[in-house]
């Protein structure tokens, strides 16, 4: 009896088997891991939309005007638009709940006690040649109130669209306005290297500008809540 | 002593019974393996569609509370947006104005009910229903059948 080795042929055969065996078993691994990967993506692309619009929500309920005593206030003055070079920012006044103060102001209507507002500024940047634009928010506080921690913050640099469009709803003769916000991010990061296989979540949700439509349906009313034009800087 | 297998010494291959065992071993890891990414990937969309379901219930709820009470009773008496107690598809009948919502809003339709309150204040209860219309591919992947949603416009607020 004699020992013998296994010959080229032998070795060949089982490698070009294993390979055949390996190569697809592989091929389902990885395709496998990717579809896991991008399970994840998308979970956290949800989650991060939902927090986008819950912020904007949130926001747009105590919006409020400057108020301009002799004037017809429309839900389509809220917005001040300020475009330099590809960068849109997009900043409203917002119902300062904590801070009331004293100052009277004596009217031919009465006195009136204005309220000084906060501003919130949603910038929306991106680079020349890329479709992820970047989302920031940044809540600047009145300046003669005390400021406040560092409101500024990154919602996302994964964009594709982003509007809030003002919309005036009339029913059963009765009219209200609203916010409708639609938003839409990429499930990767820019340099994730998936070109070609981005998807891209849709969000949308409507806001109850509450203190806005109180001023609109109530002309000489909630006085007390409008913003000094005088009194912003 | 000779054994019987050194007796009938001679090359053998697997036998149909050894390469069945070994398939079937190898099909339940690979299906196991392919289930698991199945479910990964088909909760992930299941979570997304839930959102969207919610946002077109959220969307109607929000609409009510901002018409207000006494909107609400003229409209149970005439509808003029949007039919009550029957589905129709959300973009059939929209509450804003259809460019405001994306393409996806179709796949749903929902039911608004509304139905008068009392004891402890007058009001209306809201209740909308929202599901995957029959026949969509969307209902595949959501794993609840309909959401329901519900709210109560009252004619004043608790004192």
């Amino acid at each position: 009896m004699k020992r013998r080795a296994f010959t080229m042929v032998e070795l060949m055969v089982v490698c070009g088997i294993l390979m055949l065996i390996l190569i697809p078993t592989f091929r389902i691994m990885s395709h496998g891991q990717r579809s896991a990967s991008k399970g994840l993506q998308r979970n956290r692309v949800v989650m991060e939309g939902q927090q986008i619009l819950s912020q904007l929500k949130m926001d747009l309920a105590i919006s409020c005007f400057v108020f301009v005593n002799d004037t017809t206030q429309d839900i389509n003055d809220i917005f001040t638009e300020t475009i330099s070079g590809s960068d849109i920012t997009l900043s409203f006044f917002t119902f300062n709940g904590g801070a009331y103060e004293d100052k009277v102001i004596p009217t031919n209507s009465g006195p009136e006690s204005y309220r000084r507002m906060n501003r919130v500024e949603y910038r929306l940047s991106s680079r020349p040649g890329s479709s992820f634009k970047k989302l920031e928010r940044r809540l600047v506080t009145h300046p003669k109130l005390p400021p406040g921690p560092n409101t500024f913050r990154t919602l996302s640099d994964q964009v594709n669209f982003f509007e809030i469009r003002p919309e005036t709803v009339t029913s059963a003769g009765f009219s209200r306005s609203f916010f409708r916000i639609s938003l839409q991010l990429f499930d990767q990061e820019e340099d994730s290297g998936q070109h070609g296989e981005k998807f891209v979540a849709d969000f949308m949700d409507t806001a109850n500008p509450t203190i806005l439509n109180s001023i609109i349906n109530n002309p000489g009313q909630n006085r007390n809540w409008y913003t000094d034009p005088h009194d912003q800087n | 002593m000779i054994s019987a297998f050194q007796g009938n010494r001679k090359k053998r291959g697997f036998s149909l019974i050894e390469v069945m065992i070994g398939s079937v071993i190898m099909a339940v890891a690979l299906f196991s393996y392919f289930l698991i990414n199945q479910a990964s990937s088909s909760q992930s969309m299941d979570a997304y569609y839930e959102f969207l379901g919610q946002t077109i219930g959220n969307e109607t709820i929000e609409f009510c509370h901002g018409m207000g009470h006494a909107w609400a009773l003229k409209y149970m008496e005439k509808p003029d947006m949007f039919p009550l107690n029957e589905w129709h598809g959300v973009l059939e009948k929209p509450i804003f104005s259809v460019t405001s919502y994306f393409r996806e809003c179709d796949s749903f339709e929902r039911m608004i009910i509304m139905s008068k309150v009392s004891g402890g204040g007058d009001g209306i209860l809201i209740t909308v229903g929202v599901r995957v219309k029959s026949g969509n591919k969307v209902r595949a992947w959501m794993s609840r059948s309909q959401l329901e949603f519900a709210t109560a416009v009252m004619e004043k607020p608790a004192r």
